[in-house]
């Protein structure tokens, strides 16, 4: 060997490795090994920070620590990637770097809870599960995260269709980052276009098979939960608390599967609309669309018990807003068919396809800011020594843009609390005299010769049908005198 | 000479677009959504996947119980999402 080549050969050994060796797809997808730009983790805005020292980058052996630290931590790079500039933000919910823990302890299960991502190993059958190991379970994860970031009302939102909207999502995360390779794009399109279970369909293998050892019912027999699935939306009111993987529960997992099962179905429809013979650059194509209407709807959809067909319904006005109908018979169809959407909800877009496509329509459909609403509490007048008929009360529920109704009645704000607050406040008002009792104006002349007393009056009691309903009439402001709200 | 001032034309006002897909579900009632947050809380307490506040949470718990309401239900606030 000269000493050039001896030269070049120490210089290739000296450089650092460019490329990670990871799972393209979950470990037992069979979709194999594949190798990937070494991922940087501090690069914005969505930042991570895996505990603990990383490796040096390489191809390491399946089973190693080493190759370990880099399956997680590629997927958390990628997923960020897709989802960053759809999502808009600027950091993570909990900050600029969300910590991630690959393996906290044993469990099979893995969780984000707003100080990091949590991974878990355990050992069943006489082989170790590593939860951050999966891409699946990684980017389910990473896709709490980033909903979160992107609306985190949600996160305490005390209703089953919220929780099992997030558990979707997350789902869906995982197949969308999925899809951000071409080599999994290339094995799945056929499947995904002709409507199939699918690698991508199949959600967290590994950890379903670990699972399915300890507890056989506990998840669907080929994965954790197979997007691929049937099932209808029923109100989760009338559902059991728990029940086997086949059959729907108001567990938020359980109950995700319906929003998971149209999101696939409508991908492999929006794939076919974009092509007859859909390749692999028609799927990134249609994951990224379908990602745009999740980001157009989540922020618009307000966050209420029915929230399934709010995010389903404005998802189709996303379309519409954003590509002027192009899915929408597909969004349409699928959303309806499987009842997240009621048929009389889009039946205005069948009786004029073509109005719906236009400009005009196109603006009225584009998703807003949920509007305010109103909670009417009933007192009794008794209670406060204003006679003996109901007291009305409207109290508004929320003022922000971006939350609504449901947020509005997250924990802090539920409907007891928000009779308590109304009660204190017709309380307060009595003790301070401020409420007219007599006259029953909404509106009254002030004059300079208007009594003192009666300015005081801010609010007034009206006669209606229900009972005397509490109007404000007026701010007071410092100067003594009133203006009008 | 003053000019003189055109006749008042109305503009014939364009139909108005048909509302979003959205504004066409049916509204809640209030009770609604408080049965909706009871079943929700209930089937967390049910299923074991709420823990006493301050404590690490138990394996497949994502509530804490941070308190009572003034019925006497618990008043839970999520800590995390798990993958099952």
């Amino acid at each position: 060997m000269t000493r050039r080549k001896k030269a070049a050969k120490r210089a290739v050994a000296k450089k650092p490795a460019v490329v990670v060796s990871v799972w393209k797809d979950d470990p037992e997808s069979k979709l194999g090994l594949i190798d990937r730009p070494v991922p940087d983790l501090s690069k914005a805005p969505l930042r991570y920070r895996i505990k603990g020292a990383a490796p040096a980058p390489g191809r390491y052996e399946v089973g190693t620590p080493q190759f370990r630290y880099w399956a997680g931590a590629e997927p958390l790079r990628r997923g960020g990637d897709f989802w960053a500039p759809l999502l808009g933000v600027k950091q993570w919910q909990p900050g600029p770097v969300l910590p991630v823990s690959l393996d906290k302890g044993v469990d099979l299960n893995a969780y984000y809870d707003r100080t990091e991502l949590a991974f878990f190993h355990e050992k069943v059958g006489g082989k170790t599960y590593y939860s951050g190991e999966s891409p699946d379970v990684v980017c389910h994860e990473m896709g709490h995260a980033c909903l979160d970031a992107h609306r985190p009302q949600l996160f305490d939102a005390p209703f089953i269709e919220a929780g099992a909207f997030h558990e979707s999502f997350a789902d869906m995360s995982a197949i969308l980052s999925a899809l951000q390779l071409q080599e999994v794009r290339e094995a799945v399109v056929a499947d995904v276009a002709a409507y199939k279970s699918c690698p991508v369909s199949r959600c967290a293998e590994q950890l379903g098979a670990a699972i399915r050892l300890v507890d056989r019912p506990a998840v669907d027999p080929d994965c954790l939960r197979n997007a691929y699935n049937a099932f209808k939306y029923v109100d989760p009111q009338t559902l059991p608390d728990s029940a086997p993987a086949t059959a729907l529960c108001a567990e938020a997992h359980s109950f995700s599967r319906v929003f998971t099962g149209a999101f696939y179905e409508i991908l492999a429809g929006m794939l076919r609309v974009r092509s007859k013979s859909p390749k692999e650059p028609d799927l990134a194509a249609v994951a990224t669309d379908f990602a745009r209407l999740l980001m157009d709807a989540t922020a618009a959809a307000p966050v209420q018990p029915n929230y399934f067909a709010q995010v389903a319904s404005h998802v189709i006005d996303a379309d519409t807003a954003r590509f002027a109908g192009r899915y929408r018979a597909v969004l349409a169809n699928v959303f309806v068919k499987r009842q997240i959407v009621p048929k009389a909800a889009v039946e205005v877009l069948e009786r004029a396809p073509g109005k719906a496509s236009s400009a005009r329509y196109r603006k009225a459909a584009a998703p807003e800011p949920p509007e305010a609403s109103v909670h009417r509490v009933v007192l009794d007048a008794a209670e406060f020594g204003l006679g003996t008929e109901k007291v009305l009360v409207d109290a508004p529920l929320e003022r922000k843009p971006v939350l609504s109704v449901g947020a509005g009645l997250a924990h802090r704000h539920g409907p007891a609390e928000i009779e308590h607050a109304a009660r204190r406040f017709v309380k307060m008002l009595v003790a301070h005299d401020r409420i007219d009792v007599e006259s029953g104006l909404r509106h009254i002349t002030v004059t300079d010769a208007t009594p003192r007393h009666v300015l005081r009056k801010t609010h007034v009691l009206r006669p209606t049908r229900q009972g005397m309903k509490l109007t404000r009439r007026w701010f007071h402001c410092r100067c003594g005198l009133p203006f009008r709200d | 000479m003053t000019a003189r001032k055109k006749p008042a034309t109305r503009k014939a006002r364009a139909p108005k677009a048909p509302a979003g897909v959205a504004a066409r579900l049916p509204k809640l009632a209030a009770v609604d959504i408080e049965a909706a947050r009871r079943k929700f809380e209930q089937g967390i307490i049910a299923r074991g996947e709420a823990g006493p506040a301050g404590q690490p949470l138990p394996p497949g718990a994502t509530h804490e119980i941070a308190g009572k309401r003034e019925d006497g239900a618990p008043l839970l606030k999520r800590r995390r999402f798990s993958t099952r």
